[in-house]
């Protein structure tokens, strides 16, 4: 069989073995993934909330601007002066807006994530598609030349593309069915000059269920 | 809620038309106005369940004493807010809060006893001050000076009224030596810093505060306490020291406090029985009646311009509000307003305004769907045109809540606090 590029138009060769291994190979895949996102957005995040928003440090600050309200309150007809202190006051409500920006951040975060999860899962299904199909397709296709070689048809040569799975065992088994042909072709020619008829016979009914070129 | 002063004692219920707008079983109280004694109101008769719903919010209003004051030093914090500092006046309301709450069920008169007795054995051995005198704010867990407040006159006084008052009403030989001593030590006359008046206070870094109690406010619990010391009072002539400022908002004659804060007109009454005392012609328990009255027309001349101020919505007072602590206040005084109602003031009111006080009370019960009623209470204020409710209760405020409450119910501050020997001396050296 002369070579040639060989294509394959079909993409599930054995539906059934493949698509066993790609649920597994997806699985795996989708575990792996899944569970680093999760760790990391939570430890990500979970760090950055814990950053912005020390309580300790906000409570103090709001304690201290609540000290020069007191004192104020308690002497209105005192001058005020300026203190930096009662700027902080605002940290409470900086606070708020903390929380609502981090409620406005997660939920756009969640959205995007939710869109990437998708993208993910239809990555990981077409890339073990692929995956498989290149361990599948040659295993399809050595099954098929055994099974050929089988039913006596020495002929038969197996062609895997660039870059397949099991290129050299195809290869190998090719070298092994060309030996196999030339071995039985051989038998062939040297048959007829067996001088034992029945034998003769019966050397050539076996040799004549093997097809060769 | 039923409500008369009336000049012979009868039984009353000038509500009853009302019943559409109140809930059944009204408040049935009896104001006795003696022909001899114009200012001696005497309190009879609040209906059960008037008595039910009021005891109901004093018991939740005691719980922040007991949750929010610390284990060890029974320091308790000046706000529910995390991070708060203690206040020692927050503290001497709790000790009053803990006596109460045993006198009336709500806790063991052990485990209240020995309350009071941690708070006040820390208080004389462990918690900072001044010549007797504390600072307005503490660490809750070691006594310490917090936030370099200044050691406070009013607050100091507020703590020693309550130690003494909570001690009086256990009648506990231990608690009343420890609060006799912590009084004892007071030195009241350096306060006055060679001055006619007392000081608001005193800074370890600038000394005595340039401000002093120059005029009617909160500090007559201040002077009656000073001039009930045994060990270091000032001159009498303290007394007469201080302005009686009168003014008139809408028909009502006020010695007025500078901020015209309902909590001035409150404070030195929560343990003051001021109905038979007179000073120079003025009762200041008539003149609180007349001061919240007055608040209340102020708020309702506002009314056009806050959503929050209605004829059961008002009583500016200092409090919490939208953009933070304030001294609100109505006519006569400076009046500052935007808005915000603490329902402490009209509450507080309660013994001088009965019948205005508990509509307002119930107007603001009813609010409790919209998060103004909580675990302690009444949360310490709220504006409707700001659309804002405070998320936090205040300690003195709770404390003026409950024991006004209280003197209304039962009188009971009142009936023990005037009972003490410096009381006595205060009232004879003032010459009321």
């Amino acid at each position: 069989m002369a070579n040639r590029p060989y294509k394959r138009r079909q993409y599930l060769v054995n539906k059934k073995m493949q698509v066993r291994y790609m649920a597994m190979i997806c699985v795996a895949l989708l575990f792996v993934s899944g569970f680093s996102i999760f760790a990391m957005y939570f430890g990500i995040w979970g760090s950055v909330i814990d950053e912005f928003s020390d309580e300790s440090v906000r409570y103090q600050l709001l304690t201290a601007a609540r000290q020069t309200d007191y004192e104020y309150a308690r002497r209105p007809f005192s001058e005020r002066r300026f203190s930096t202190l009662a700027l902080f006051k605002e940290t409470d409500l900086l606070s708020m807006r903390q929380r609502e920006i981090f409620k406005d951040i997660m939920a756009r975060t969640n959205r995007r994530l939710f869109w990437q999860l998708g993208l993910l899962a239809i990555f990981v299904t077409a890339w073990t598609m692929f995956i498989t199909h290149r361990i599948a397709g040659p295993l399809y296709r050595i099954d098929q030349c055994m099974k050929k070689i089988a039913s006596g048809d020495l002929t038969v040569r197996g062609h895997l593309r660039k870059g397949d799975q099991a290129v050299e065992i195809m290869e190998t088994f090719n070298g092994m069915a060309e030996s196999l042909e030339s071995s039985v072709k051989r038998l062939k020619q040297l048959g007829p000059q067996v001088n034992l008829p029945p034998v003769k016979d019966q050397i050539l009914n076996e040799l004549n269920r093997f097809h060769t070129s | 809620m039923t409500v008369a002063r009336l000049k012979a004692p009868r039984r009353i219920n000038i509500f009853r038309s009302r019943l559409k707008v109140l809930p059944a079983g009204g408040l049935i109280l009896l104001v006795i106005l003696s022909p001899l004694c114009p200012s001696q109101h005497v309190f009879a008769a609040i209906a059960p369940k008037d008595r039910e719903t009021l005891l109901r919010i004093e018991k939740d209003t005691a719980r922040y004493f007991f949750e929010l004051s610390h284990a060890t030093t029974g320091l308790v914090k000046d706000s529910s807010r995390q991070g708060s500092p203690a206040s020692i006046a927050a503290t001497g309301f709790g000790l009053v809060a803990y006596a109460i709450a045993s006198e009336r069920g709500w806790t063991s008169r052990s485990q209240a006893y020995n309350r009071v007795k941690k708070t006040l054995k820390f208080a004389l051995t462990q918690t900072e001050h001044k010549k007797g005198f504390f600072y307005h704010f503490v660490s809750p867990h070691n006594g310490k000076r917090a936030w370099g407040s200044e050691v406070s006159s009013i607050d100091t006084a507020l703590f020693i009224a309550g130690a003494l008052l909570a001690a009086e009403i256990f009648s506990g030989e231990e608690v009343k030596r420890i609060a006799g001593q912590l009084y004892d030590r007071i030195d009241w006359n350096w306060m006055r810093n060679g001055t006619d008046q007392l000081s608001h206070g005193w800074k370890p870094e600038s000394g005595f505060l340039p401000y002093y109690w120059d005029s009617y406010n909160e500090h007559l619990i201040l002077q009656a306490l000073a001039l009930g010391s045994k060990t270091h009072p000032p001159p009498a002539k303290i007394w007469n020291a201080w302005h009686r400022l009168e003014d008139e908002y809408e028909g009502h004659k006020v010695v007025y406090a500078h901020t015209g804060s309902l909590f001035t007109y409150q404070f030195p009454h929560a343990f003051i029985d001021f109905r038979t005392l007179s000073d120079q012609g003025i009762n200041y328990f008539d003149n609180s009646v007349q001061a919240t009255l007055a608040n209340k027309a102020f708020c309702l001349q506002q009314s056009g311009k806050y959503k929050t101020y209605s004829a059961v919505s008002w009583g500016l007072t200092a409090s919490l509000g939208p953009n933070g602590y304030r001294a609100y206040g109505a006519r006569p005084g400076l009046a500052l307003h935007d808005g915000t109602i603490a329902p402490y003031g009209a509450i507080s009111s309660l013994p001088f305004t009965p019948q205005e006080s508990y509509e307002a009370l119930l107007s603001y019960y009813k609010e409790s769907e919209k998060r103004l009623y909580g675990k302690y209470g009444f949360r310490d204020a709220f504006n409707v045109d700001e659309n804002w409710v405070a998320d936090e209760w205040l300690g003195v405020d709770q404390g003026i809540t409950m024991l006004m409450i209280e003197n209304f119910l039962d009188q009971t501050c009142w009936k023990y606090f005037m009972k003490l020997d410096c009381i006595k001396r205060w009232i004879q050296r003032s010459g009321l």
